[in-house]
């Protein structure tokens, strides 16, 4: 029987503040009126920006890598991923044990209904004044087998990277 | 060849924006029911096709992000519901620009290689009426559209499909290096290429000539996005080239250099329709 376990933080720093910042993300260029009225009219977020797109990706890559020394069998992991990327993302991302969406609860369910073995990483990260989000990041891993390990990993490295409040907890509710 | 297009439909998006009246969420709710009425279409079109095995209809998209990264709209936004599409948005896949159909169906036929049909939708609509969507030198003029696919897996073994990311930055002469070696030897192929002006267009004239290639439409239709490859497949069908089976590789790449190729058979039975634009 599978259980799903969920792994939750929340960012409170830049998650790698000794390193150089490379701030090469390429953004919508505004050229007319008409664009500045537009983007005007977007909603706004004032969730604190801490990181960057190059930074965001780094943080996925070392998860999914920490996922990739565990020894668990999973079908498919998905991530969560708003656009515009701001340039190329990297390879990891474009596996076929990887699949991006905007929004990946209608995906999961599918997953779910379906018995698949599968990770989830849900995060709202923003990385522009444009994108929305709270700076949370959730783990969700669904499988016959024990994640009890890859867990503590995930958690660790969560924390490590600037992540508080970290709470794990399966579907049962237990804490 | 085992991937077979069953029916294709496409609708040219012109004057849906934020420009014409309403905001974003207006706009969008416009585009609901466009989505909603193209599935029913391209799904009333097959009637000898189960409609309940079709399981999965992914709507894919290149350029439509800000309002959903913004919250300005949200997937749930994708349905309209009253009434609901025969077949509802599944799953919106924009992370692969371009070549998000061509992922979505990677992962769809890996997910489910039992299921026989797909509906794969691609939309480019510019809501915001941004002049960077409007024509860049990245591509030249845009065209703007709702594109749907029903199509049917023969054959899983054989099918051919490759979703993939350029490893240089010089993505477009890569994209065609690597169609080059695709059809090497491959008589039976005729290539479905995205749409891009003259001066981009040369890049693929050169590195593939003498391979078999339907038109660049970019002249009438502009740069569709992922959208071209199929629409060029939409316009041939309806003007009835397809008096015969015929093998095509549709092939997109996007900005970034992620793209996608695949393989798939139109014959006399495939239906395609192309609406009056909205």
């Amino acid at each position: 029987m599978k259980t799903t376990v969920r792994l939750s933080g929340v960012l409170e720093r830049n998650p790698y503040p000794l390193s150089p910042k490379v701030c090469e993300a390429r953004m919508l260029p505004l050229k007319e009126e008409s664009d500045f009225i537009a983007i005007s009219a977007l909603p706004v977020n004032t969730c604190p920006v801490l990181l960057n797109h190059t930074e965001h990706y780094r943080l996925l890559e070392e998860l999914l890598q920490i996922i990739e020394q565990s020894s668990l069998s999973i079908d498919i992991i998905l991530l969560r991923m708003q656009m515009p990327a701001g340039g190329r993302m990297p390879k990891a991302f474009l596996t076929d044990s990887v699949l991006m969406l905007h929004d990946v609860v209608g995906e999961e369910s599918i997953l779910l209904r379906e018995g698949k073995s599968y990770i989830v990483i849900e995060d709202s990260l923003p990385r522009h004044p444009f994108e929305s989000g709270s700076n949370q990041l959730e783990v969700r891993i669904s499988t016959a087998e024990s994640s009890q390990l890859l867990v503590e990993a995930l958690a660790k490295q969560l924390i490590e990277c600037g992540f508080a409040n970290i709470k794990m907890y399966t579907m049962d509710g237990t804490t | 060849m085992s991937l077979y297009l069953r029916s294709a439909a496409f609708t040219p998006i012109e004057t849906i924006n934020i420009s014409t009246g309403g905001g974003v969420p207006d706009a969008f709710g416009k585009i609901a029911i466009i989505i909603k009425s193209q599935t029913d279409r391209v799904i009333s079109s097959v009637p000898e096709i189960d409609a309940t095995k079709i399981d999965r209809h992914f709507l894919c998209s290149t350029m439509i992000e800000l309002p959903f990264s913004s919250l300005a709209i949200r997937e749930r936004d994708l349905n309209f519901t009253k009434p609901p599409a025969k077949l509802p948005v599944t799953s919106f896949i924009n992370t692969y620009e371009c070549a998000s159909w061509g992922y979505s169906l990677r992962h769809y036929l890996k997910q489910r290689p039992d299921s026989t049909y797909i509906m794969v939708s691609i939309l480019d609509a510019n809501l915001m009426d941004l002049s960077f969507w409007r024509s860049n030198e990245n591509w030249g003029t845009s065209g703007f559209g709702l594109c749907t696919l029903l199509i049917e897996v023969r054959n899983l073994s054989l099918v051919t499909l490759t979703a993939s990311c350029a490893i240089t930055y010089n993505t477009t002469a890569e994209f065609a290096t690597v169609i080059r070696k695709m059809v090497t030897g491959r008589d039976d192929l005729t290539l479905s290429l995205p749409f891009f002006p003259e001066n981009i267009r040369q890049i693929f004239t050169r590195l593939l000539n003498g391979i078999e290639k339907l038109p660049d439409l970019h002249d009438r239709w502009g740069h569709c996005f992922g959208s071209d490859p199929w629409l060029n497949i939409i316009c041939q069908g309806v003007e009835g080239r397809f008096t015969q089976e015929e093998n095509l590789l549709a092939c997109s790449i996007a900005l970034n250099g992620y793209y996608c190729t695949t393989e798939v058979l139109v014959d006399t039975k495939s239906n395609f329709l192309l609406s009056e634009a909205v």
